[in-house]
């Protein structure tokens, strides 16, 4: 555990105060002084995006520190649009999400600056890293509304017309959204290590997870084309473990000596 | 059917974190070991079959270019494997080498291509690479007591085929394709003059592989991001807006 104590961690702080803020709003049935306190928060995060910016003179992908900045601002066009596109948007799933994306910038990375390694200087890094950075956010987003299809609730078959029903499809609607964009990120991410490495893929821990996270939800994506919506619960645990694969690939193999390959200077 | 492929993908969901914990040798060791040739043999026909027996589902232009994608990042992969190579070798096809290193010092010319360990001669390349300078571009330094970091390493070289010599520049990021191998700037030393090691990669396979790659972005937009008039995998229609304030 870790504290900024600099003005760019006091804006961080702030605005992780402001999703907490949106979260209580939310949930004493306040939509709209949650959705203003969200983009409160998203607007202080990013003043602490532009401000690393400039610390680091390169685009602030670099790092945990820096791409969970990233999210963290992504939260807002992602709440907005879950609210445009979703029938049933669970929106205090977006300051949630917030909150939680924000806490480990805040508390757990370092934030000290890094010039960009060779390796990173390319015409994909942008693309690669924002990329997947929205998958997981979708994909994130549709785990959670899964996860809130069951809370206090029993649970059972979504029937057509209920918010459950409406509930489910939001999930799925998540997931079909995120999907492609997580194939387009290991894509990229192939075509980068052919470009830096010289081979597509190098079986370091970090593509195996990725893989193993795309294989995830192609099994999700096959389960449900098999079973329609008669397993709301299995349908819901695939989407969890997707996260959990997510959180494992971004961080853990990240910073887990154990897996140390090629990603290892994204710390 | 689906029951079988889905027992697939599972089976090799659990293959890739196996394979995350061995680390990036072992991994490639254990997924090109032939044991493992009977797993990518069923996923190839599992896809190949599914082409046959889910004709109707097929019809979907999406579902089609994520399948004939997978199917194609399969084949060449194959084709650009050390497997792949030996057997194009077997039958008479280009002989290349998959994977090689060129060490060279300054003003050197060769094409001696070298395995992991530098040292130990696999073949010639069939042109030859002289290193006219290598060299290395720093940051400015962003503190007194930490030094500099390398932004780029370079190789200026020459590339000399018959009486043509060719200037060409490799870095990081960079490569140089030539004649059907790509060469990397991968590493460099002193002993005591400055060296270089370009990674020669044979380009066997690619174009069938980004092929592939192009197929699954493609079939994955179409799937998952158009909008059909009778959506499967769920049964249920889209939902008119419900409100929903709280997290549950």
């Amino acid at each position: 555990m870790m504290v900024h104590a600099t003005p760019l961690g006091a804006t961080i702080y702030t605005a992780l105060a402001a999703y907490a803020c949106a979260l209580v709003a939310q949930l004493v049935r306040r939509p709209r002084a949650g959705r203003a306190l969200l983009a409160a928060g998203a607007a202080l995060a990013l003043g602490a995006l532009a401000w690393r910016w400039l610390e680091t003179g390169h685009v602030p992908l670099q790092n945990l520190f820096e791409i969970f900045l990233v999210m963290s601002v992504a939260i807002c066009p992602l709440a907005w649009c879950c609210r445009r596109w979703l029938p049933a948007p669970v929106e205090a799933l977006d300051p949630l999400l917030g909150f939680l994306v924000l806490f480990p910038v805040g508390f757990v990375f370092s934030a000290e600056p890094r010039d960009l390694p060779p390796a990173l200087q390319s015409f994909l890094f942008v693309p690669h890293v924002a990329v997947y950075l929205a998958a997981y956010l979708l994909l994130a987003r549709a785990a959670l509304t899964a996860v809130s299809l069951f809370w206090k609730r029993k649970a059972s078959l979504p029937q057509i017309g209920t918010l459950q029903s409406s509930i489910f499809n939001s999930s799925d609607r998540l997931a079909r959204a995120g999907f492609p964009l997580l194939t387009a990120g290991l894509i990229l991410g192939a075509l980068w290590g052919k470009l830096a490495w010289g081979d597509y893929w190098h079986w370091d821990p970090k593509e195996m997870w990725s893989l193993a996270t795309w294989l995830l939800y192609c099994g999700y994506f096959h389960f449900r084309a098999m079973t329609g919506a008669r397993y709301p619960r299995t349908c819901a645990a695939l989407l969890v473990a997707g996260l959990a694969a997510i959180i494992l690939t971004v961080t853990i193999v990240n910073l887990a000596n154990l897996f140390s390959g090629l990603h290892s200077y994204a710390k | 059917m689906q029951w079988f492929n889905l027992a697939l993908i599972f089976g090799l969901l659990g293959l890739a974190i196996a394979g995350s914990f061995l680390g990036a040798e072992r991994a490639k060791e254990l997924f090109n070991a032939p044991p493992l040739w009977p797993v990518w043999t069923l996923l190839t026909l599992g896809l190949l079959a599914g082409f046959c027996m889910f004709a109707t589902q097929m019809r979907n232009p999406g579902l089609a270019a994520l399948h004939a994608g997978c199917l194609l990042i399969l084949l060449g992969s194959f084709w650009n494997s050390h497997a792949g190579h030996a057997l194009a070798a077997r039958c008479g096809l280009a002989g290349k080498i998959p994977w090689s290193y060129l060490v060279l010092h300054e003003g050197e010319l060769s094409d001696l291509l070298r395995d992991e360990s530098l040292v130990q001669p696999l073949g010639r390349l069939g042109f030859g690479v002289r290193l006219d300078k290598f060299g290395m571009d720093f940051y400015p330094q962003r503190r007194a007591d930490v030094e500099p970091e390398v932004k780029q390493y370079r190789s200026s070289v020459s590339l000399f085929s018959g009486t043509q010599v060719v200037p060409a520049e490799v870095s990081v990021n960079h490569p140089l394709h030539v004649r059907g191998y790509h060469l990397y700037q991968i590493s460099w030393g002193r002993d005591p003059d400055p060296y270089s090691v370009l990674l020669v990669a044979s380009d066997s396979g690619l174009t069938v592989v980004y092929a592939g790659f192009v197929l699954l972005v493609f079939g994955g937009a179409v799937r998952f991001w158009l909008r059909r008039k009778n959506r499967d995998g769920g049964g249920m229609p889209p939902q008119p807006a419900a409100t929903a304030g709280g997290a549950a």
